[in-house]
């Protein structure tokens, strides 16, 4: 306990004319330090929730990129082709299902929009392609999610995009 | 008045020590949960950061990547049960045929990876393991399928208490 009983502090043989008092915390000394002590610890706390945050954040960012990846390969696996269906190809291995049109970017044709279900998080994905000439076709996948968990393609407030380009055989 | 002066008494008494004990105590356990929930979320947080199911499944899909991206899709089997893929790739730039195997399967609850060598040529010893390794622990199921030039694995790892699923495909070259 930070107090002291001034009372109990005097020596009893201590002539009048030595005595000393000794200085105690006063209630506002106490307060300051309470104050203080409540700074830092909601302080550490907001700096752990927020790191704790952060770790979430980059645990979802990293299985959306690795979704990207996958579909990205398996569609160029498969040459680019324009009837390459995902649910068909990781069903029922993925949790994947057809969803509302997430539309494509401009030059693009929309191949499907999904959504991807890994590990109780929702993903969507977007996969589109354009025909580049010379027998190239350009693929582009984009995977969105919310990191408040959003209800549709269209709340997602984080992607990942991936452009990449497959020959055509002769 | 005796010979030592009276003092005013200006301490805390046993009442207001009691009272500022007891305010204390509450504020302590306050804290000390607030403290401790603080703890259990932030164990949990980084567990699904660093946890052995995290870093496992980072490893396995680093290691299925790599070996399949080099591997000829002239030279993959894949069980019919989907429980392990083997798949063939030239050990340097100056081999003249398939020489490297790798097959990943699983044994128990690990994820392993055989790799030998081939030798097409030697109908008598045409194949041989040189090492064995285990890429991950706590696999709860894995399935390996092909799509076109392309080698899926799904693999989904669980100690109990983390459970992740690891999606991946490469694509097998075509030389």
């Amino acid at each position: 306990m930070p107090f002291y009983f001034y009372n109990l502090k005097i020596r009893q043989e201590e002539p009048m004319n030595t005595q000393k008092t000794r200085s105690a915390f006063t209630i506002v000394e106490a307060m300051i330090a309470a104050v203080v002590l409540v700074i830092a610890v909601i302080g550490t706390s907001v700096y752990r929730y927020q790191a704790a945050l952060g770790a979430r954040h980059a645990d979802l960012y990293s299985t959306g990129v690795r979704l990207s990846l996958m579909l990205c390969e398996g569609w160029s696996g498969e040459g680019g082709t324009t009837s390459y269906d995902p649910v068909t190809t990781f069903t029922p291995d993925l949790d994947i299902i057809d969803t509302n049109s997430a539309g494509a970017p401009t030059g693009f044709t929309e191949l499907g929009s999904y959504e991807i279900i890994v590990d109780g998080f929702k993903y969507y994905a977007a996969l589109s392609w354009k025909n580049m000439g010379n027998k190239i076709t350009s693929l582009h996948i984009v995977v969105s999610w919310d990191y408040r968990e959003g209800t549709n393609q269209n709340s997602s407030n984080q992607s990942y995009r991936l452009t990449t380009y497959v020959k055509t055989p002769s | 008045m005796s010979q030592y002066k009276r003092q005013r008494k200006n301490g805390f008494t046993t009442v207001d020590v009691a009272i500022a004990g007891l305010i204390l105590i509450i504020a302590m356990l306050s804290i000390g949960q607030i403290l401790s929930e603080s703890q259990k979320g932030w164990n949990l947080i980084y567990n699904r950061m660093y946890s052995e199911v995290v870093t496992g499944g980072h490893i396995a899909k680093r290691t299925f990547d790599s070996i399949v991206r080099k591997s000829s899709s002239k030279g993959i089997t894949i069980d019919p049960d989907s429980k392990w893929v083997e798949v063939h790739y030239y050990d340097t730039d100056g081999s003249s045929f398939l020489d490297r195997y790798a097959k990943f399967f699983v044994s128990g609850n690990l994820l392993r990876v055989e790799r030998g060598w081939l030798n097409p040529n030697d109908a008598a010893n045409p194949k041989g393991t040189i090492a064995t390794d285990t890429i991950c622990g706590n696999v709860n199921k894995c399935i390996f399928k092909q799509s076109g030039n392309s080698v899926h694995m799904m693999l989904t790892l669980n100690t109990g208490t983390e459970k992740m699923l690891i999606g991946t495909s490469a694509i097998l070259h075509n030389n």
